[in-house]
């Protein structure tokens, strides 16, 4: 009998539903379970309903968590059935999810009737959690590096062979006798004390002048430690001649993806402060290194105690800074470079709404210069086709024809001091009128108080600009007496000996490179139409303070891309924009996670670990410091190893993050050193994302290059598939980390955060009696348990504070959230019906990841009800009011902005032996001797500049594969060109062609196990291109991720080759003709260079057999999808 | 809206409650089966007696409780698909597997228009079921699977009914209506034994019935959101808030492009819109008479 039914959502279920259940669970063998578990649900549904009530209305069928889509940590909520995730939603309590944002102190019962906003990305979360292909064993290879023969082994099992070593792997060919070191044997220096000393003395090693004073201090280090503390120590370094390289425990390489910060500051701790290894490698530089590090500069400050300009990541006077974005909410006119605020960027789900309110009301004019019209061109008032990696010359165009029309903020501009900023309502004031001196070889620092006179006390923080024609000191952050300067300025001084010091202002050097050139040369550098570039610049100075030139990418992405961001900051300084409303701000920024403020209860990563290491030592990327910008320790001038220009590999300037291209090929080669063991985990796969994955595949797949590598994935990915274990890892929804915002472009405070939502999917471990989902986290511990690695098991955090299990590690992080900053800066308790609605919302979850005593106790009784609160809803976030004061932002910069660099022009290039400009001049992709590498390539016959872009369905490398839904919308990238391009070379859509460039004229992928095909696909024509240009875009091209067939344990598990579909171009990326492994790089900030000249030929039958053989997803894709995501 | 108060104390006798809603809404199984012998001899006849707006402006309608409709700002679209799989994701539709694709089901969808040349753009529409107040599609279903829901001017298909002529499809100016060709595939919650590759699976959302090979379908305007927010006001002893219903794709939506509500009630946040932006307004395909309820505010060219 069957009733009319009036809805689709009652009933129903309970009569056709069953019988396809039953009937369907036949066919999947072993889905009786779920089938059960459905049928059952779907009763109680129905009585929900007829009670009138939705389960997703109660707030304890919610978890909150935060998306881990791509990079913008957007809030969500989990909606949970039965204790298996259903849906995701965005969430309202954060900036992201909602414009504006819930109240935070919100209940939890009013919130969960409404859901926020998310993007396709983030709804398809629940795509990578239920994917089909994630691993839940731990896998050993049975056979070849990349073979994709691989056998379950024992988690405990596993964990004993990477930490003792021996012959692992004596059933494979050619590695019978192939004696592998374990971590127990790199672990060589465990002593703290003992380390300290090393590093100082190897710090005052590196500042030993270079000849016989340099010798001597490597022979007084020697002796030293030959006999120390009664021991020998020399057998814990590298190489004794070479104590700069540090401990063996250097020779252990970490490589990290999507880590984000509260994974980050664990694994910090435990790499640096528990294994000692200095080479920590972060994947920035694939992508926004140089972004960051053009911000960093723009971001220095004084130290006063020396008077030198940082960025210091630490420390006293911390400032820890590297990214600054515009106020979407205000603004009224926004250039952006590559910054595809609706596809990509930190990003499209909380920016679109800011921007689009905008277009609709008319308060916006937005701009899009890039040489592909995007989605964000498209809906722009304007596209600006620039030539790829040129667009340094269009800000210097723009740059001269303010400065010629007398179009900046004067006012801003003159201003030499924080009391003239103040004096003026402004909150910040720039180092332009700032005096520097001559050098032979061009300008080189600011002039100080020691170069004029005797120095007395005080004067070390002076700096001196022109007024009104007369040299007179200046106090950098100095309150009290306002300073205004002139902006351009020459002129000379005596210094202390007599001599003439040529000094001019920064403004001044400025003004001279600009107009270096005539307006219409920097035109035609760019290629744009100076019309254009006029009313670009007068429209940015028609706005006050509520305009912004912003980019992502588009600046960074090439090799002189941290100059190029610099320049960026310059051309915004120029209308004193910052920390205005509608104009340019630091962001919101983050409570303190890691408890280093007095006032919070738990310093996690410092007084809570007994016995931390303080690792040393040269890092195998060769940044020239850890420590931030602004300090040169580790560089190559300071080094035992220097031998004059060119250095034999590419030295960079200082970050934490590594240089993600370089270490592998760098270790590979063992310059300075060899890599002895390396750890690939979080979504990395330097094999398939960076430039040089074709040299990174040749490197992993090489035992004796590569003596030790293992990773933890989710799925069989590009790079772990050349592993010779594989960890299972928890997806976002099921892992537990407190976080900080990624960026600058949300103008509220806030601290995400990520908790586990459902019961991982992966097989537990059993580390320090504990259980816990087999993840980084746990092999972190397991291999502390191993090792006995200080800071961890039993008394880890200190005398009766047990690390037993990861989640520990993080309460105590939410505790210090929600404490806060200062005294009074708490969130609230939470009340006796939240408690009971977050027990209730936990309460299907398994002890191995959530246990409430388990969590009450980490976090400390007396913390406990503000970590509820955070954990109710997803985070801490400042209400929405306080991201604006007036005029101005609410979370102010309210510092000193940099438009010329010290630590920029202190920076002798590697491969030239010249030093940088300490203005941020433009230069073309140069390779490592400083030639115009796309001019050579292009008279080599390579006529076409590639570029790549991300589109909105992808985020990073990994993008589409799990996406199923997101794949049916975009099944396949292209080969984008312009359409008369493509007639002029008989090209036409659809058809299947490859790329080729100077470093792979056979245009061939090899990933090193048989597989060979050719790297290209289907060609798109587009009016949306700058002629000239080939894009294609990232997140494609799969060829592990399971879209290929593996075997474990005998059997085959058949891939899906949809998976696969689509092209990776990084196959034909320019390697730098010098170094030969790496891309062009970027000296300072270390970014890879993108921009590849390249040709498009046809696929030759050759060619197309191996695209059948080997990647045939191009095949099954029965049309091209009529109109792709991202152009015309 | 009068609420009997008798009704709403025996909520358990749920079936009452059809019954009745059948009745006042006009659709009874002896109307279907008529429709069917009308449909069979060939005539177009109507199966309900309704009356239509011929214009956008907000008209109290006879005999209706309320006309749910949706307005979209095109000017605040950013094309990124974001409706689309949302909806997927809400309403647990399939993922096809055939690599075709006119198979690809997509309640929402986003269509394209490229313009090249000199000064070439791309601009996104995103298309739900317009809920036709005169709908094709009900007029050709032979069997009265699709029908509309009258007291909430939804146009909805009871799948048990659906006998898989596809008629409808055809109908259906906008192509809003799919039709399972195959088993409906769910990679996050279909799992294969395989040693190591064991993960376990996900799960429907349990309020949206999962549909079979051989049936149509389309979108709901998120009935089961409707009706969970009517029964909580019902509950609650009031009326339903204007805002407080969102479908998957307006809630979703990162553009804040969409508004959802009553175009019955001449203050909700949609009646308004639709009347501040007259002149910018527009409907699809207006000259064939669907009478759709999909609102869009034009870009501004």
């Amino acid at each position: 009998m069957k009733k009319i039914r009036q809805t689709p959502n009652e009933a129903s279920i309970t009569t056709v539903s069953r019988r396809q259940f039953f009937k369907s669970a036949a066919l999947l063998g072993g889905s009786v379970l779920l089938c059960d578990k459905l049928a059952f649900a779907q009763k109680e549904l129905d009585a929900a309903y007829a009670r009138g009530e939705n389960p997703f209305a109660d707030p304890a069928s919610i978890i909150h968590t935060t998306c881990m889509g791509c990079h913008a940590h957007c809030d969500i909520k989990a909606k949970i059935y039965q204790g298996v995730l259903v849906k995701l939603e965005g969430s309202p309590y954060g900036p992201n999810g909602k414009l504006p944002h819930f109240h935070y102190n919100t209940h939890p019962k009013d919130e969960a009737l409404y859901d926020g906003k998310m993007c396709l990305k983030g709804q398809s979360g629940i795509q990578v959690q239920y994917d089909p292909y994630r691993i839940t064993k731990v896998l050993k290879r049975a056979g070849k590096r990349g073979e994709n023969l691989w056998k379950t082994i024992e988690f405990n099992q596993a964990v004993t062979e990477i930490c003792e070593g021996g012959v692992l792997f004596k059933d494979v060919p050619g590695e019978e006798n192939r004696k592998v070191e374990g971590l127990r044997d790199l672990w060589a220096l465990r002593d703290r004390q003992v380390m300290e000393e090393m590093s100082k003395d190897v710090m005052t090693l590196l500042h030993t002048p270079q000849g016989e004073e340099k010798k001597k201090a490597v022979e007084a280090f020697k002796t030293k430690f030959s006999d120390y503390k009664g021991k020998n120590y020399l057998n814990t370094l590298i190489d004794p001649d070479h104590p700069d390289f540090g401990p063996r425990n250097n020779q252990f390489v970490w490589y990290g993806g999507r880590v984000q910060y509260g994974r980050e500051a664990f694994y910090l701790r435990w790499f640096e402060g528990g294994f000692g290894s200095i080479n920590w490698v972060n994947h920035c530089t694939v992508c926004g290194g140089s972004q960051r590090c053009g911000h960093a500069e723009y971001a220095m400050q004084q130290n006063p105690e020396d008077g030198q300009f940082r960025n210091e990541g630490g420390g006293k006077y911390k400032v820890d800074h590297c990214y600054f974005s515009t106020d979407f909410l205000h603004t009224e006119f926004l250039m952006l470079f590559g910054h595809l605020i609706f596809e990509a960027n930190y990003g499209p789900t909380h920016l679109a709404e800011r921007v689009t309110e905008g277009l609709a009301s008319g308060r916006l004019t937005l701009v899009s210069v890039d040489p592909r019209l995007s989605k964000t061109g498209s809906k722009s008032h304007k596209w600006v086709p620039i030539k790829p990696a040129t667009d340094g010359a269009l800000i210097w165009a723009m740059i001269r024809w303010i400065l010629e029309n007398e179009r900046y903020d004067k006012k801003f501009m003159s201003n030499a001091n924080k009391a003239a900023a103040i004096a003026d309502k402004e909150t910040c004031w720039s180092n332009g009128n700032y005096l520097v001196k001559y050098k032979d070889d061009g300008p080189g620092d600011f002039l100080r108080a020691k170069d004029i006179g005797a120095v007395q006390e005080g004067d070390i923080a002076k700096v001196y600009v022109a007024q009104d024609g007369k040299i007179i000191p200046v106090i950098p952050d100095d309150v009290t007496n306002a300073v205004d300067a002139d902006m351009f300025f020459q002129g000379e001084i005596q210094s202390k000996d007599g001599k003439t010091i040529r000094v001019k202002s920064a403004w001044q050097l400025i003004k001279e490179y600009a107009f270096s050139k005539t307006f219409e040369e920097w035109a035609s550098i760019c290629g744009i139409e100076t019309e254009t570039i006029t009313w670009l610049a007068k429209e940015f100075t028609s706005h006050g303070k509520k305009a912004a030139a912003d980019s992502h990418r588009g600046t960074a992405s090439n090799a002189w891309g941290t100059m190029t961001t610099f320049s960026l900051n310059t051309l915004n300084t120029l209308i004193g924009n910052i920390d205005w409303k509608g104009g340019w701000q630091k962001g919101g920024g983050s409570w303190d996670f890691k408890g280093t403020k007095d006032h919070q209860p738990y310093s996690v990563m410092a007084k809570l670990h007994p016995g931390s290491l303080k690792p040393f030592g040269i890092p195998l990327s060769k940044q020239c410091s850890v420590r931030g910008l602004g300090h040169r320790d580790t560089t190559y001038e300071n080094s035992t190893i220097f031998a004059g220009y060119p250095a034999k590999r590419p030295w960079y300037g200082p970050s934490k993050w590594g240089v993600y291209q370089e270490a592998i090929p760098a270790g590979a080669e063992g310059y300075p050193y060899k890599l002895k063991a390396l750890w690939l985990a979080c979504w990395t796969t330097p094999a398939a994302a960076n430039g040089n994955a074709q040299k990174i595949i040749e490197a992993l797949a090489d035992v004796n290059k590569m003596p030790l590598l293992f990773a933890n994935d989710i799925v069989i990915g590009e790079s772990s598939m050349y592993a010779d274990y594989i960890f299972p890892d928890v997806s976002y929804l099921e892992e537990l980390q407190t976080s900080k915002w990624p960026s600058s472009n949300m103008p509220h405070k806030a601290n995400p955060l990520r908790q586990p939502t459902v019961a991982p999917v992966v097989d537990n471990c059993k580390v320090y009696g504990q259980e816990m989902p087999i993840s980084v986290d746990a092999v972190k511990m397991a291999i502390a348990e191993k090792l006995g690695l200080p800071g961890y098991g039993p008394d880890g955090f200190g005398p009766g504070q047990n690390f037993t299990h990861y989640d520990q590690f993080y309460l105590k992080s939410a505790a210090d959230i929600g404490v806060g900053d200062k005294p009074g800066d708490d969130v609230p308790d939470a009340s006796d019906e939240e408690i009971e609605i977050f027990k209730k919302a936990h309460a299907h979850l398994p002890k191995s990841v959530y246990d409430y005593d388990r969590w009450r106790e980490a976090a400390g009784e007396q913390y406990w009800r503000k970590v509820v609160t955070i954990f109710n809803r997803g985070g801490r976030f400042q209400d929405f009011e306080k991201g604006y004061d007036g005029d101005k932002m609410g979370n102010k910069w309210a510092k000193m902005v940099n438009v010329y660099s010290e630590d920029c022009e202190r920076t002798i290039h590697p491969g030239t032996g010249k030093r940088l400009p300490g203005i941020a001049e433009y230069r073309p992709v140069m390779d490592f001797f400083g030639n115009d590498l796309l001019a050579i390539d292009e008279k080599a016959g390579y006529p076409y500049t590639f570029i790549t872009y991300k589109v909105v369905g992808g985020a990073n490398f990994r993008g589409t594969a799990a996406y199923y839904w997101i794949r049916e919308t975009l099944p396949e990238n292209y080969v984008v060109m312009h359409i008369e391009d493509a007639e002029k070379d008989g090209l036409k859509d659809g058809d299947m062609v490859k790329l080729s460039s100077v470093s792979n004229p056979e245009g061939m992928w090899d990933l090193k196990n048989g597989r060979k095909y050719p790297c290209g696909g289907k060609l798109k024509t587009t009016s949306g291109i700058r002629k000239g240009v080939i894009g294609v875009s990232y997140h494609y091209g799969h060829w592990a991720y399971g879209s290929t067939n593996v075997k474990i344990d005998g059997e085959v598990i058949p891939g899906d080759p949809r998976r696969g579909s689509g092209i990776n171009p990084n196959g034909i990326r320019r390697m730098d003709p010098h170094v030969k492994d790496v891309p062009p790089s970027d000296p300072i900030g270390g970014q890879e260079s993108v921009p590849t000249k390249v040709k498009v030929t046809f696929m030759t039958e050759e060619d197309l057999a191996l695209m059948h053989k080997h990647n045939p997803a191009a095949f099954i894709t029965k049309e091209m999808t009529k109109t792709y995501l991202g152009g015309v | 809206m009068e609420y009997n108060t008798d009704k709403l104390k025996n909520m358990e006798k749920k079936n009452e409650i059809i019954k009745e809603d059948e009745q006042s809404a006009g659709i009874s199984r002896m109307d279907f089966l008529k429709g069917v012998a009308i449909a069979a001899l060939g005539g177009a006849a109507l199966l309900t007696t309704k009356k239509y707006t011929t214009s956008p402006d907000v008209k109290a309608f006879e005999g209706k409780k309320k006309r749910y409709g949706m307005l979209i700002d095109l000017r605040k679209c950013v094309g990124c698909e974001s409706c689309t799989i949302a909806c997927k994701s809400e309403n647990n539709v399939t993922v096809d597997s055939s690599g075709m694709n006119a198979r690809r089901i997509f309640w929402n969808h986003l269509v394209y228009t490229e313009e090249g040349g000199e000064h070439p753009a791309i601009h996104a529409r995103p298309q739900p079921c317009n809920h036709c107040e005169n709908p094709p599609c009900i007029k050709a279903c032979p069997v009265g699977a699709t029908y509309e829901d009258e007291s909430r001017c939804v146009v909805l298909i009871n799948y048990d009914n659906c006998i898989g002529c596809r008629m409808c499809t055809v109908y259906c100016p906008y192509s809003r209506r799919y039709f399972n060709w195959e088993k409906p595939h769910f990679p996050h919650v279909e799992r294969l034994d395989e040693k190591g590759m064991t993960a376990s699976a996900g799960g429907f959302n349990p309020s949206v019935q999962v549909r079979t090979k051989g049936v149509t379908e389309k979108c709901t305007f998120c009935i089961h959101r409707i009706i969970a927010a009517e029964e909580r006001a019902k509950k609650e002893w009031r009326e339903v808030r204007d805002g407080e219903i969102q479908p998957a794709c307006t809630a979703t939506c990162i553009g804040g492009t969409r508004t959802f509500g009553d175009l019955n009630d001449p203050g909700s946040k949609i009646s308004r819109l639709v009347k501040e932006n007259k002149d910018k307004i527009m409907r699809l395909e207006e000259h064939l008479g669907t009478e759709p309820k999909v609102f869009f505010i034009k870009e501004n060219i």
